[in-house]
């Protein structure tokens, strides 16, 4: 069993890591970024 | 159960978190297309543009998604696998086409390609077939180009 701060950390970093997903979903979709910026898109 | 349900949540937000830093080859193909008609100018303005992709499904079905609804010039975006007329044609195999904007191995003839360069997407370009076409290509595209070497 891990002590109940632990579970704390893991919720808090659940959280934060989550709010960089909802930003991501915030992101404008590539065809409103410039040419320039699409230069610089880091692709998978 | 508890330690359990946090580690499944913890391993979905890690594949979610993996995601955010870069966006898919096809997306921003997709992105650029849409650009590269507002920066060239055909002969004969057409009411729609057609964007061909014959070879490739999965580039088709990205464009299309990423393009449908969207108006270029005030005129609608129609992706299609062929056409009788293609504004810009994706494709390995390159006809000899004036009118069209065709996106492909330059070696082939075509005007433009894609190219991944340190996991970024670039574009080429063959100025000596450009200068044949009927198109006009601005030169604010250009010079983002990578230009290449026999043009």
């Amino acid at each position: 069993m891990l002590p109940r701060a632990h579970y704390r950390l893991i919720l808090l970093s659940f959280l934060i890591l989550n709010s960089n997903t909802l930003a991501a979903a915030a992101r404008p979709d590539p065809t409103e970024l410039s040419l320039e910026d699409l230069l610089n898109i880091m692709i998978t | 159960m508890k330690k359990r349900i946090l580690t499944i949540l913890f391993l979905l937000t890690c594949t979610a978190a993996q995601g955010q830093s870069s966006v898919s080859e096809d997306a921003v193909k997709a992105a650029f297309i849409f650009h590269f008609i507002d920066f060239v100018e055909w002969s004969d303005e057409p009411s729609e543009f057609h964007i061909c992709i014959p070879d490739d499904a999965n580039l088709r079905t990205a464009v299309s998604e990423s393009l449908e609804g969207k108006l270029v010039k005030n005129k609608k975006i129609l992706v299609v696998n062929q056409s009788d007329v293609c504004h810009i044609l994706v494709s390995d195999n390159v006809p000899a086409a004036d009118q069209t904007l065709t996106i492909g191995p330059l070696e082939k003839g075509a005007l433009l390609e894609f190219r991944v360069v340190n996991n970024k997407l670039r574009f080429a370009a063959n100025l000596e077939t450009i200068r044949k076409s009927k198109l006009k290509i601005s030169s604010q595209l250009l010079k983002l180009a990578i230009l290449d070497k026999n043009s």
